[in-house]
């Protein structure tokens, strides 16, 4: 379909009549923003597929704003060589008629409805419910017209596609093959999951499988029953061997014993006999044990009592006797002794007393020697502190002036001579000698007076400085004037040191520093005479020892002796006669008497000590005699109580003899019955008999047992009918799996069918697909500039991804919004001139689109659009009209400008 | 006078049927009917004595409804006595099917000849020398314990076990010797263990198991013998007593299915009893898939009249060079390239019996249209992500043609399948029937 000419009549903005002329190839319709371009773009489109009837918001949307006009459009266009007109108006004057020129002029040929129908049909549209027509039923003007915004490919159904497909000249499946495919689908999904890996429960495999796997479960459980079985009969087969020969191997064993139990009954008899005869005998033999005992009592207690006897009469009566004699002449020593012992011991006595005399008289001589001595020290000490007293007085009376001070002194007095020097040499020094007495006065500069009385001859001398008068009575007044400022300063100093040595030494009372000196070490001498003074009463008192030691030792040296007096009884002044020469001997007479006092006593210890041995010995004789007599007592009364049991001793021996015979035949009857017993003991052979029958009894019972037991499981066996059940086990099995194994089959078939389908069914897909994606790279290769990438379409023929090389896709909308749209304008062009290729030129409509691309690739895409116009009539809506400058032979329709 | 007796062995009341495990229970039920048409035999030839030559029992655990079932049958055969010798598979022990309270407590003409101890039987006249089977396996010949007892006029040896026959017995699975009873000095020798009648001379005889087990096996007779003479041999006659009949044949493929239609409905036309038959049709050659929906109709026509069907497709090859499929295929490229890859797979899993796409067609088609049409050389040049998307479009094939063997491998590589020819069978098998629903 080729545009000729759209003519608009108060429609939107355009409320009087606006005309286009299109050109064949390529129009540029340009006009500011609401000037009115989209308006045409959507009149076009109201023209051919709206239903003139139509009253819906879009169609009223169409009237200039506040108006009740009826937007009226006429479109002329060309198909082939056939050139036609719609004239359309809308809402209250509503009404559609298409025309074909008839080579002078448009004739009406088809009105109304059908007129509506026959125009959508131009363009493979469809017609629409009530309204406008939407996007949906636009046909190829929904690919072709390309409107503001949105480029997206549109989708493509039905005839459209159908076209394409056609354009492209692509196979496609049929309707038949269509649902061939469908089926082949739809039987899988009945049976695989989407994967292809699993069955799904629907199918009924997984629950067979399962029922498989219990069978043979089961079958396996059978089978183990039934070998079971077949070894248990084993087994028994065995088990009854064992039980027959075990049986007669008991069967013998017992006729052995039974033949063996006469002769054990004998001997069993026998053994009684035999073991009643031992018991009689052990009663015999104690029996006459007894009866020996008694007599052999008897016996001895006799020969005790004898020898009790003679040992009181022959050793223990006289041994009393003896001691006893010996014990008085020992008690006569001992009273002897004693009494010598007394005498020593007042001699020892005597001659102590006399010797502790002797020695208290030279004790209290002592004590006199001590008090003389005592006081002649405390005469001379007090004597000596008089002396002290003395000097210590004299020396607080002394000047004391130190060795510093004396220093000073001395420091002062060459200071006074060098500041005189000084003055003498520095001042004015004026002398006077008196030829008559003279009276005067002199005034000093400071203010002082002198007054001076000279005799004849006498002299006085006068330092001046600075000014002085020296009045003379009755002579004159001199007055003088010294001009040297230094002598006044000389002068106060020689005043001031002057002044500090005559307080020095006045407070010393000394008149020079010389004598000052001399004080001092007068003082010196007077304090070292004290020393020495000092030293003799330490001397005289000794190290340590005070006046008042001395004294308090007088006073006890003097009680000593008063109470020394008193013991001895004798006045001081007799003790000086005392003689003190017979002490020692005192001592030694006192030495020897004690010596001998102790030999007495030793003497009497010693004879005491033997009365003591004497007196336990004969105790110890008597208590001997004491036991013995006991012991008689005791053993008769044993004598008497044998021989009452029996009457007499020879009763008892009779009695033993006859107890020893009964013994003896008792024993002779033992002997011949234990000869009678066998050998062999008859009972332990028939003990291990026993034993071997009840060993086997045992083995009989186990194997009885075990028999019971493998019979019972081969009757369970067969009783359950387990081969019956394992056969028919099997045979479900067999079954099962068969079933099994044709569904798996066919699922593994439409598994197989399914995946070539597919394929298959990509293949034809690939065919529309392959094409339009070599072309749309192509285009965005011309476009971008950029080689090797690939632009991906999906079977709905969209722009999905950019491959860059391979396995690298870019998914479409991860591109840029610029990117993107290039890509689905390309692919409308290519799509565009695909159909036009096969159907003739045909009309594509961009309404300002490319908006987001840069001014390169812009340029690029109109030089394409350019090249593309050879085939397609494009008709370009911009509000950039800057952007197409210098398309040469372009037709360039201003919107504004056609409005006025 | 003569004396008479039937000899049989093999029933094995309660053997498996696993082979035809939908008709099972039909098949060992058979085999009691058997016994009991043998009873009646017995009865109606009058014989002197019944001679079950091994494995009455198929085990010595069966159930003891089935002994008792069994002893049933055979108490009708009184006063007809009836030896039993056990066999390998009711061998003579302990928990053996005969130590049974029911067989220990059996009527006095049932006998059980659990030793090698001689029976004296028909007045005297025989001298029944049993060698039963004590072991599931034995290398030992059994008719070598055979007792020696000469006092009757016939010595009938009674044995299980394998004639040793070369390449056709295992050595522990009880051998005799071919020339056992003229070793023995039997008058006859009554065997049991094999399942096909076999006499191995003129005084021995193997009579199979009466009621046949599977398909191709020569069974389904019991021996009448005759002793008349001790010097001649005896008089052995073949009765047929099995219950169902199994039937088996091989038809050609590679005629028309109308043909084969036709040949197999003549056939089970000529076969008695339908009812108690199981078929086998052993199928030879290629099998279209308009071939496959006539044997599958088939099938269930004989489904409905027989016992049990069983069609043996395996020496078959699937063919797709004829038919509606085919035809179809021409006109519809999608399923022209389905069949193709199927095709293709089946060539690639098994390359011997692959099936094989004749005459390929014509390529002015629609199907034969190249898919590069549209994107010119320059294009193609420009554009170096294009050997992707040119596998992608299998390097331009027509629809028709088989994809590459090698981007098929990797398909079943992606969907993890092991596909064998079976599974491609199985496949056209479900292509056709879903395209005849589809294209009616």
């Amino acid at each position: 379909m080729i545009l000729e000419r759209l003519e608009v009549r108060s429609l939107g903005v355009f409320r009087e009549t606006v005309a286009i002329d299109f050109d064949e190839a390529f129009t540029l319709v340009t006009g500011e923003n609401e000037a009115g371009k989209s308006t045409l773009f959507k009149a076009l489109h109201h023209a051919l597929f709206t239903p003139y009837g139509s009253s819906g918001q879009d169609v009223r949307d169409l009237q200039p704003w506040a108006t009740s006009l009826s937007p009226q459009i006429e479109v002329d266009f060309r198909i082939g060589e056939r050139r036609y007109r719609v004239t359309k108006s809308f809402l209250n004057q509503a009404r559609c008629v298409l025309s074909l020129w008839d080579g002078s002029r448009f004739q009406p040929f088809a009105e109304a409805d059908e007129a509506d129908a026959q125009i959508r049909s131009f363009l493979l549209g469809e017609r629409p419910g009530t309204g406008a027509a939407g996007e949906k039923h636009r046909g190829l003007a929904r690919l072709l017209w390309v409107p503001q915004g949105s480029v997206t490919v549109p989708e493509l159904e039905g005839a459209v596609r159908t076209r394409i497909e056609e354009s492209l000249d692509a196979l496609t499946l049929d309707e038949g093959e269509g649902r061939l495919f469908g089926a082949i689908l739809s039987r899988f999904e009945d049976v695989w999951n989407k994967k292809g890996t699993d069955f799904i429960k629907r199918s009924g495999l997984p629950e067979l499988k399962t029922e498989l796997d219990r069978l043979e479960e089961e079958l396996l459980r059978l089978q183990r029953v039934v070998q079971e079985a077949e070894q248990s009969s084993e087994v028994l087969r065995d088990v009854e061997a064992q039980l027959r020969a075990e049986k007669e191997s008991e069967l013998e064993i017992r006729q052995k014993r039974d033949n063996l139990a006469g002769e054990v009954k004998r001997v069993r008899d026998l053994k009684l006999v035999i073991e009643k005869t031992r018991t009689e005998l052990e009663q015999k033999k104690n029996h006459l044990g007894k009866l020996d005992g008694l007599r052999r009592d008897l016996a001895r207690r006799k020969e005790e009592l004898r020898e009790h006897n003679e040992r009181m009469s022959k050793v223990l009566e006289p041994r009393k006797a003896a001691r006893e004699a010996e014990l008085s002449a020992a008690n006569a020593r001992v009273e002897a002794a004693q009494k010598q012992l007394e005498q020593a011991e007042v001699k020892s006595k005597r001659a102590w007393d006399a010797w502790q005399r002797q020695r208290r008289v030279s004790d209290a001589k002592e004590q006199m020697e001590r008090i003389a001595s005592n006081e002649e020290t405390l005469r001379t000490v007090e004597g000596l502190l008089v002396e002290q007293k003395a000097l210590r007085d004299k020396l607080s009376e002394m000047p004391n002036p130190t060795e510093d001070e004396v220093k000073e002194a001395r420091r002062l007095e060459a200071e006074l001579q060098r500041l005189e020097g000084r003055l003498e040499a520095t001042g004015m020094k004026v002398s006077f000698t008196a030829s008559s007495d003279q009276k005067g006065r002199i005034s000093h500069g400071d203010g002082t007076h002198e007054d001076i009385e000279l005799g004849v001859n006498e002299s006085h001398s006068l330092l001046v400085y600075r000014d002085a008068t020296w009045e003379l009575d009755g002579v004159g007044t001199f007055q003088f004037h010294s001009g040297d400022d230094e002598v006044g300063d000389l002068v106060r100093m020689k005043e001031n040191k002057e002044e500090a040595l005559k307080s020095l030494l006045l407070y010393y009372g000394a008149d020079t520093a010389a004598s000052m000196e001399k004080h001092r070490l007068k003082r010196q001498e007077v304090a070292q005479e004290l020393q020495r003074l000092e030293e003799r009463i330490t001397d005289q008192l000794g190290k340590g020892r005070t006046l008042e030691d001395v004294q308090a030792e007088l006073a006890t040296a003097r009680r000593a002796l008063g109470s020394l007096c008193d013991v001895l009884g004798v006045s001081e002044d007799d003790l000086a006669a005392i003689d003190l020469s017979s002490n020692d001997e005192a001592e030694t007479e006192y030495e020897s008497a004690r010596a001998h006092a102790d030999q007495a006593r030793q003497a009497r210890d010693e004879a005491k000590a033997e009365l003591d041995r004497l007196i336990e010995e004969v105790s110890s004789i008597k208590e001997e005699i004491a036991g013995t007599v006991e012991q008689q007592r005791f053993l008769q009364g044993e004598i008497s109580k044998i021989l009452t049991e029996f009457g007499s001793e020879e009763r008892l021996g009779e009695a033993h003899i006859e107890a020893l015979l009964e013994k003896e035949a008792v024993e002779g009857l033992l002997k011949r019955r234990e000869a009678e017993l066998p050998q062999n003991d008859p009972e332990k052979e028939y003990e291990t008999y026993d034993r071997s029958l009840d060993e086997i009894g045992a083995e009989i019972g186990r194997l009885e047992r075990e028999e019971a037991t493998l019979r019972e499981k081969l009757r369970q066996v067969a009783d359950d009918g387990a081969y019956q059940q394992l056969v028919a086990t099997e045979e479900t099995l067999v079954q099962k799996k068969e079933e099994y194994r044709q569904r798996r089959l066919q699922a593994e078939a439409i598994k197989l069918l399914k995946v070539l389908a597919e394929t298959r069914h990509r293949q034809v897909i690939d065919q529309v697909t392959g094409p339009v994606s070599e072309r749309v790279s192509h285009y965005f290769e011309r476009v971008t500039g950029i080689v090797g990438r690939r632009v991906l379409v999906d079977p709905e023929l969209k722009p999905t991804a950019l491959a860059v090389g391979q396995g690298n896709d870019v998914k479409s909308d991860l591109l840029s919004t610029g990117a993107r749209e290039q890509l689905h304008l390309l692919t409308r062009l290519a799509l565009g001139r695909y159909l036009a290729a096969q159907h003739g030129r045909m009309l594509f409509v961009l309404d300002d689109s490319l908006v987001n691309t840069d001014p390169r690739r812009h340029r690029r895409f109109v030089d394409l659009l350019l090249e593309a116009s050879q085939d397609l009539q494009i008709v370009l809506l911009t509000c950039h009209p800057e952007r197409y400058r210098g398309m040469d032979g372009v037709k360039k329709v201003g919107v504004g400008a056609v409005a006025v | 006078m003569e004396v008479r007796f039937i000899h049989t062995a093999d029933l094995q009341i309660g053997m498996k049927a696993t082979h035809v495990a939908s008709v099972a229970d039909r098949v060992r039920q058979a085999r009691l009917e058997t016994l009991e048409r043998i009873v009646a035999c017995a009865r109606d030839h009058k014989v002197d004595f019944l001679l079950i030559a091994g494995d009455l029992f198929e085990n010595n655990t069966v159930g003891n409804d089935l002994v008792y079932q069994v002893l049933y049958a055979l108490e009708q055969a009184a006063p007809i006595p009836v030896y039993i010798l056990p066999g390998n598979h009711d061998y003579a022990c302990p928990g053996s099917v005969y130590e049974r309270p029911a067989f220990r407590s059996a009527p006095s003409h049932i006998h059980v000849m659990r030793t090698n101890e001689p029976w004296s039987v028909s007045g005297g006249r025989v001298a029944l020398l049993p060698a039963p089977v004590t072991q599931k396996r034995s290398g030992a010949d059994p008719t070598e314990r055979l007792s020696v007892a000469t006092e009757a006029h016939f010595r009938v040896g009674v044995a299980h076990g394998s004639p040793k026959i070369e390449g056709m017995y295992q050595p522990d699975d009880h051998p005799i010797s071919l020339d056992a009873a003229t070793k023995q000095g039997l008058h006859y020798l009554a065997l049991g263990h094999w399942h096909s009648w076999m006499e191995l001379d003129e005084r021995t005889v193997m009579p199979g198991t009466p009621e046949p087990t599977k398909f191709g096996e020569e069974s389904g007779f019991a021996a009448l013998v005759r002793l008349k003479d001790p010097n001649r041999p005896p008089h052995i006659e073949r009765l047929p007593v099995g219950k169902l009949g199994w039937v088996s044949r091989t038809f050609e493929t590679s005629v028309s299915p109308d043909v084969l239609h036709h040949r197999v409905k003549e056939w089970v036309a000529g076969l008695p009893d339908l009812s108690d038959t199981l078929l086998r049709l052993q199928l030879r050659g290629p099998l279209t898939g308009e071939m496959s929906a006539t044997l599958s109709e088939l099938e269930e026509w004989l489904r409905i009249r027989t016992l049990y069907v069983e069609i043996d497709r395996s020496e078959t090859s699937p063919s797709l060079s004829e038919g509606h499929l085919r035809e179809l295929a021409v006109s519809h490229p999608f399923l022209a390239g389905l069949l193709a890859d199927l095709s293709q797979i089946s060539a690639m899993v098994a390359p011997n019996r692959a099936f094989q796409l004749e005459a390929a067609p014509a390529t002015d088609g629609d199907g034969a249209r190249m898919m590069t049409g549209l994107m010119t050389r320059a294009e193609s040049a420009r554009a170096p992500a294009l050997k992707m998307a040119t596998e992608m479009r299998m390097a331009g094939e027509p629809l028709h043609e088989p994809l590459p063997s090698e981007i098929l491998r990797n398909l079943l590589t992606d969907a993890r399948m092991e596909v064998d020819l079976e599974v491609v069978q199985e496949a056209i098998a479900y292509l056709a029937h879903m395209a005849g629903e589809v294209w009616q």
